[in-house]
């Protein structure tokens, strides 16, 4: 409840930790539950942001160029349900088609990382030489991105229209789709599916030798996680109503596989975890050491991968079996006595 | 017109070679359903890479390997797997951070699920499968504990038991009794008898005991440098005197 009295600048902040948690448990899914280390969910990230912006602005607003890289945007209220689709459908079909290429062309390790760190890259470069290309009405504005990003809209289409125009609506909103993806989540990979990409990740040859066809699994999990990772994007670029292609940058994707390594690699919780206190660490810390925050986060980093190499979550995963060990040892001494 | 069993399984002119050495040198042989059949040799008569080739780890030079009579030579392993032709390999092959269970879990959900039905009467049906099958291989107690944590012989049976979880139509068992002592070797011998037995899987077993092959082969075939040396029953092939030459022999 928190968030009800927190001044606004703090629920943004909530939001951006809680979105920034939903790109690592992408991460999570592909890196700590199946063991494909990507570097490319920023790829994904970037895809749904922008595309959730250019149709959003093509079907509510009006856009009026100013000047080469200035434009009015003026939208009308209606709801956003098309446009949040496409930002999920999206990247998923581009990771869809990329995961074909690279799984049925037998891309594995330290391939598939390198594969996945290209994509964002050639992403990035792309936009940002987009200068003078409009899809629609809409300028993608080359390195300054697009801005004024309409924020979304529920209710029905022509009828009751309800914007989400508060930092705390907005929250509310973030709130459901990181539970939403969070349970999803959960649910996946308790199934049988999740089983075998956890086999996966642990022995793909041995897996592959039961019958299953571990490509078509490595495949929709690339999928959903491309999905995952473009709901947080879409969700990024109407938080500062601007998308840009800082989006795709390397240091993201990097990012997002730091936080799921601190937070606890294949624990699902730990992608927030580990988004939420290192991005809080970023703000405190470079308000209290202007010049050098990087380097004490750098070297943090560095000693919580050698000291907790199962990350925060996995630090009370080893105490919670200890103290359940210990129990279970003094119920069996009682059972003696 | 005498009855005629078809093979299961049938390989032709199968060979491979490694930067022009034959491993596997035109070997031809059928396989009828239920039987068990022993390759034994000397190391390197190329009886390991025989039975990579038949479960498609390996790619052959030439030949072909046919399975009710439909051509898997180019299959992968998963597809011939979901053929029913499982492996178990040489050196165990577990999901070492896994608990026993899991570990016969994973192969165990391949077979139920391909099935129809409610996905929670499924679901039900796999566990009650893994529990029949550790109570099978003797690992029931063992069930929670981490593959890596299991004893050698233990190690082996799971992976019988993982084997034997795909419900399997042919196995195809690399050295099944390596490192056992010769208890554990009789009661592997025990296992795989009682599902020969049922009626249950055809097998192919690389294996160098003799006790065990005295224990369980109905057809023993003899491999040396990389063709068929010569086949039959284990008195056959022990009555044979360059058999005895090449590898009885030396015992």
């Amino acid at each position: 409840m928190y968030p009800l009295v927190m001044p606004t600048y703090y629920i943004k902040m909530l939001s951006l930790f809680l979105i920034m948690g939903i790109l690592a448990l992408s991460v999570d899914l592909l890196w700590g539950y199946t063991g494909l280390l990507s570097f490319g969910q920023a790829a994904f990230f970037g895809l749904g942001g922008y595309t959730y912006a250019i149709t959003i602005i093509n079907l509510l607003c009006k856009v009026v160029p100013e000047s080469l890289s200035h434009y009015t945007v003026t939208c009308r209220p209606g709801t956003t349900y098309l446009p949040v689709m496409l930002g999920v459908l999206v990247p998923a079909a581009v990771a869809l088609v990329l995961g074909y290429f690279m799984f049925y062309g037998r891309v594995r390790g330290i391939y598939f990382s390198i594969i996945t760190l290209c994509v964002p890259l050639i992403l990035e470069y792309v936009t940002t030489n987009m200068v003078e290309v409009q899809v629609g009405n809409i300028p993608i504005g080359g390195y300054n991105g697009i801005t004024d990003i309409p924020i979304p809209a529920l209710g029905l289409p022509g009828a009751a229209i309800f914007p989400l125009d508060t930092a705390l609506r907005f929250y509310l909103l973030v709130v459901a789709a990181a539970l939403g993806t969070y349970l999803f989540s959960r649910w996946l990979v308790q199934t049988s599916f999740g089983r075998v990409l956890v086999s996966i990740r642990e022995n793909e040859g041995r897996t592959e030798s039961f019958g299953y066809d571990v490509r078509r699994f490595k495949l929709w999990v690339f999928t959903i996680a491309g999905a995952i990772a473009g709901i947080s994007g879409l969700l990024f670029s109407t938080l500062g109503s601007y998308i840009s292609p800082w989006s795709f940058n390397f240091v993201l994707s990097a990012e997002s596989v730091i936080w799921v390594m601190l937070g606890g690699r294949g624990t699902l919780v730990g992608a927030f975890v580990g988004a939420l206190v290192v991005q809080l660490l970023e703000n405190i810390l470079s308000g209290a050491f202007l010049y050098y925050w990087l380097l004490i986060l750098g070297l943090g980093f560095v000693a919580m991968v050698l000291v907790l190499p199962e990350g925060l979550v996995g630090l009370v995963r080893e105490w919670q079996f200890k103290v359940a060990g210990r129990a279970g040892e003094e119920q069996i001494a009682a059972e003696k006595a | 017109m005498g009855s005629h069993v078809r093979s299961i399984l049938e390989v032709s002119n199968l060979t491979k070679a490694f930067k022009g050495i034959l491993a596997v040198d035109g070997v031809t042989l059928g396989v009828e359903p239920g039987e068990v059949s022993c390759i034994i040799g000397p190391n390197g008569a190329g009886k390991s890479t025989f039975l990579k080739l038949i479960g498609g780890f390996l790619r052959p030079t030439s030949g072909n390997v046919l399975s009710d009579g439909h051509d898997i030579t180019h299959m992968l392993p998963y597809a011939r797997a979901q053929r029913g032709i499982v492996t178990k390999f040489q050196v165990t092959n577990l999901y070492e951070n896994l608990t026993v269970r899991e570990n016969v879990r994973i192969p165990a959900q391949r077979w139920v699920l391909t099935r129809k039905g409610r996905s929670a009467n499924r679901e039900r049906a796999v566990e009650s499968r893994v529990s029949e099958i550790l109570a099978e291989i003797g690992l029931a107690e063992r069930q929670a504990m981490r593959a890596s944590h299991l004893s050698h012989g233990e190690r082996q049976w799971l992976e019988i038991g993982m084997v034997l979880a795909t419900q399997p139509r042919v196995m195809l068992l690399d050295e099944p009794t390596a490192g056992m002592t010769p208890s554990e070797t009789r009661a592997t011998a025990q296992m795989l008898k009682r599902l020969v037995t049922a009626g249950q899987t055809t097998m192919i077993i690389v294996e160098h005991d003799m006790h065990f092959v005295r224990e369980i082969a109905q057809r023993v075939r003899v491999m040396h440098m990389g063709k068929i040396l010569t086949e039959g029953s284990l008195a056959q092939v022990e009555a044979n005197p360059q058999v005895r030459q090449v590898y009885l022999g030396q015992a």
